[in-house]
């Protein structure tokens, strides 16, 4: 799938601020487009109003959305570390979908496929590589099916989890630098 | 040179079967015999110090008078990470190996390679001009409510163009398993590094073997011993991205005797 375009997001909470970044890649994993939101951070009245679905709030509608709007690259698919599935769905019409390593031996040669749940998917993408493990949510077939397809085609030329390490250590040296300003 | 291949091989499998069965009662190991199946043109390029790549099969070892035929499959892929561990170089954990010798496969990298530390880490030129704030480019509709205090009091939420970051922070590679390559693809993977390294087989050691990097973007490369990971400063210069950015596998190998590194490109 030549001129693929794959997102990488990934959000952070720590000490009450939460900060968020995306990521475009191309096919090989060379980035195209970076940004991220500067730390939010909930007043104690927002915390009594929005209650419990306050992170959820932040992550889905102040983060993720605000993120992808801003992109000037659309992704055909945005990635997110298996840590944080509350990011999954569709958003603005990129679907949204969980990766990882699978830590387990190949389930054969590239391009095999197994699909041990209903939405949830291992994918063979190298030779003698860990297989991937695709979680979805919210998407209809045909969404995950052209997810597969770019991963299984995409996933030979590149690891296509390392980004989603290369992002919040991102976000890690954002949180120091922003960690600095604060206490300078 | 095919006896000592024969007899390594015996050592190793004899050593495995031991700690497999170690501590398991009336199961005692008398002997271990075992079939190469290895043409000697393969050995050239597979058999060296520490067992790295040998085509070799266990038609049927015994053990004592008992042949194990039924678990030979799964004993198979224990045999392969023992060996594949047993062949790792002894690199300190946590070291972080310059590559800054080798050979080039043509077209890649030679400048980037004598680039030092500290130029790495500056924010490339090219890109700074991108590195502006996309004030209010953004938030959400309540976003007196979501005001950052000591950061951007009062602005709210925005979204910051940070491409630079993306520069800063390394691509990782991971080396592949070699174990789990097609044996022919082993073979033909110690044939390209033996022939652009100019050197002879058994004085070369693998470390490691590494798919998907992008070689026209490389500006530094490093190899972190430890997770045996590929780190790969891009070049925001060279880092367009785009349809056809083209990777290829990396073959790191050091000399035995020198301890020089020898980086080539599978040309495939």
């Amino acid at each position: 799938m030549a001129g693929s375009k794959i997102g990488y997001i990934a959000c952070v909470e720590t000490g009450g601020r939460y900060i968020g970044a995306l990521m475009v890649t191309d096919g090989a994993g060379i980035p195209l487009e970076f940004k991220y939101t500067e730390p939010i951070k909930p007043t104690r009245i927002q915390a009594i109003l929005y209650g419990g679905a306050l992170e959820r709030y932040i992550k889905l509608e102040v983060i993720r959305r605000k993120l992808i709007k801003a992109l000037q690259n659309r992704p055909d698919v945005i990635f997110v570390n298996h840590s944080d599935l509350s990011l999954l769905g569709l958003s603005e019409g990129i679907p949204v979908v969980a990766l990882q390593l699978a830590h387990i031996p190949p389930i054969g040669g590239a391009g095999e496929i197994k699909r041990p749940k209903e939405n949830e998917l291992i994918a063979q993408a190298q030779e003698g590589s860990d297989p991937l493990r695709l979680i979805f949510a919210g998407l209809e077939q045909d969404a995950m099916d052209r997810v597969t397809a770019l991963v299984i085609d995409a996933g030979r030329a590149a690891d296509l989890a390392e980004p989603l390490e290369r992002i919040e250590k991102a976000i890690e040296a954002l949180l120091k630098e922003s960690s600095a300003k604060e206490n300078g | 040179m095919f006896s000592r291949a024969r007899e390594a091989i015996r050592r190793a499998f004899r050593r495995i079967l031991d700690s497999i069965f170690h501590g398991i009662k009336g199961f005692e190991i008398r002997s271990v015999s075992c079939e190469i199946g290895v043409q000697a043109s393969d050995l050239d390029y597979s058999f060296s110090r520490v067992i790295t790549d040998l085509k070799f099969a266990f038609p049927k070892p015994h053990i004592g008078s008992e042949t194990i035929e039924c678990s030979i499959c799964s004993l198979t892929a224990t045999i392969e990470a023992r060996l594949a561990e047993d062949s790792q170089p002894p690199v300190p954990d946590t070291q972080v190996i310059e590559i800054t010798a080798g050979i080039d496969a043509g077209e890649v990298c030679e400048d980037a390679m004598a680039l030092n530390a500290s130029e790495v880490k500056s924010v490339p030129a090219a890109i700074s001009s991108e590195l502006r704030v996309n004030a209010v480019q953004a938030v959400m509709p309540t976003a007196k409510l979501y005001s950052v205090k000591g950061i951007r009091a009062g602005e709210g939420t925005i979204v910051v163009d940070g491409q630079r970051w993306a520069a800063i922070v390394p691509m990782t590679r991971k080396a592949a398993d070699f174990y789990r390559l097609p044996a022919e693809e082993r073979v033909r993977l110690w044939k390209v590094l033996v022939a652009q390294a100019g050197k002879r087989p058994n004085e070369l050691e693998l470390i490691g073997v590494f798919p998907g990097v992008p070689v026209r973007s490389i500006k530094r490369l490093g190899f972190e011993s430890g997770s045996r990971r590929l780190r790969i400063w891009l070049d925001a210069a060279k880092n367009k991205g785009g349809d056809d950015t083209p990777t290829r596998t990396l073959i790191l190998a050091r000399e035995r005797a020198s301890g020089k590194l020898h980086r080539v490109f599978d040309n495939k």
